[in-house]
């Protein structure tokens, strides 16, 4: 199982860094593996891909990743990192306001900015469901899946650049009707109900990397 | 496999938008007309980087009835199929999810197209239509309805755009052409703002912008 989860871990490394979403110093990509209270591992530090257990581990990085799948079960894969428009979204200091089909569902709601190092504020944002959440200038991207994780990455990416350059030019801005919000959420959720018992039953979900 | 030719080419063009960013994960689509009656779609949720000619879908035109492909049809078949039957020049519909025209439609108005090269691509005014949730035929009659012979974009509000060639080049063409003129509003909103972001925020976006232009201008001649 280790082996077949480095090997979708580092095809996900290999897309991120291609689209420029992965490769900077302080990022961390990881997947969890099903059934098991273990992640795969990957930085650019240590290309080397390696297994961590869920409880306190030693490596900053390994236990940010373990304190966010014990909290959210339904995580399959977490991308951590900067890039130009997430420290941009940092800086304008306010949460990104639903504003596509696609980011209210796979995205779900996400907070304001929470201060880097506030990992009992950052599980907050994450608590409803948010797929996104802006820690420090990074930012911390789940995913149920190995494919969705990466998917939600590049979503998220155009999504921080629609939205800041929007505001940078100023007047205002229409977010997406709030019954579309609401329904999108509804659907985000049966997802993540899904995919938690998917992964506490040993395997990794199915039928969640379209936009459907 | 039927209509290959068309298949393999829509393949092609999905790879170059996402290759350039103007596809979002599994967003946007492209369907290029494959004979008098049908055409040739991307299939719904799937990663281009995956996908293959076979995946690619066959819809007739008259009731969007799948005669081809291995998967489902995107969801936005109906949108493409509308802007086809309302434009029979017309051989290529690509829908993208570019960031700064998506960026564009948060303001639900409509483009005046200001560059005179680009307005000879995308006509004098790019509607924006208004908000209907992505593949329904809400969204599809919308975009069907401000269809014009001398327009060849459209704006969809909290979506992305649409962009119309007689071939896909022409269509990728006009992607870009689109992408340039949202820039260009951009940067001449932000020269006359101030404060609205900090600085460095500030920065980043004006060298995106420029380079959106640039790039154009070197691929496309167009002016800036």
């Amino acid at each position: 199982m280790n082996s077949a989860m480095i090997e979708l871990l580092h095809e996900d490394e290999a897309r991120l860094r291609a689209g420029a979403l992965f490769g900077n110093p302080g990022d961390s990509l990881s997947l969890r593996i099903p059934g098991r209270e273990e992640l795969v591992l990957v930085t650019p530090k240590r290309p080397d891909a390696a297994t961590f257990p869920f409880e306190t581990n030693e490596l900053e990085a390994a236990d940010l990743h373990a304190t966010i799948y014990r909290h959210r079960t339904d995580a399959g894969g977490i991308l951590v990192g900067q890039t130009p428009w997430s420290a941009a979204l940092a800086s304008v200091g306010a949460k990104i306001p639903a504003l596509f089909d696609e980011q209210a569902r796979h995205i779900g709601s996400a907070g304001p900015p929470v201060p880097k190092g506030d990992q009992a504020a950052l599980l907050r944002a994450l608590e409803g469901g948010a797929n996104v959440a802006i820690y420090g200038d990074c930012r911390i991207c789940i995913g149920t899946t190995p494919n969705r994780v990466v998917f939600n990455a590049e979503l998220f990416e155009k999504c921080a650049k629609a939205f800041v350059i929007a505001c940078a030019g100023g007047g205002r801005i229409r977010e997406l009707p709030s019954w579309v919000r609401r329904a999108a959420v509804a659907r985000l959720r049966r997802d993540q109900n899904r995919a938690a018992s998917s992964y506490a039953a040993g395997r990794i979900p199915e039928g969640m990397d379209g936009y459907g | 496999m039927k209509f290959q030719a068309t298949r393999e080419l829509v393949l092609r063009t999905c790879i170059e938008l996402a290759d350039r960013g103007y596809l979002a994960a599994t967003g946007g689509n492209v369907a290029l007309r494959a004979d008098e009656n049908h055409f040739a779609v991307t299939p719904s949720a799937t990663d281009y980087y995956s996908m293959g000619a076979a995946d690619v879908c066959v819809v007739r035109l008259s009731d969007e009835l799948q005669v081809e492909g291995e998967r489902s049809a995107s969801v936005e078949a109906g949108l493409h199929a509308g802007v086809l039957l309302a434009r029979p020049d017309c051989g290529a519909s690509v829908h993208t999810h570019q960031p700064i025209a998506s960026g564009y439609t948060l303001l639900a108005k409509p483009l005046e197209v200001r560059d005179r090269s680009r307005r000879a691509l995308l006509g004098h005014s790019v509607p924006c239509v208004g908000y209907a949730p992505s593949g329904t035929s809400r969204l599809a009659r919308r975009v069907a309805r401000a269809v014009k012979p001398d327009t060849h974009a459209y704006l969809m509000r909290n979506h992305g755009a649409v962009c119309l060639g007689n071939d896909a080049s022409e269509a990728m063409t006009r992607v870009a052409a689109l992408e340039s003129e949202c820039a260009s509003f951009f940067l001449t909103r932000i020269a006359a703002e101030s404060g609205t972001v900090e600085e460095s925020v500030r920065t980043l976006v004006i060298q995106t912008l420029l380079s959106t232009l640039t790039n154009s201008q070197a691929r496309f001649g167009q002016d800036t």
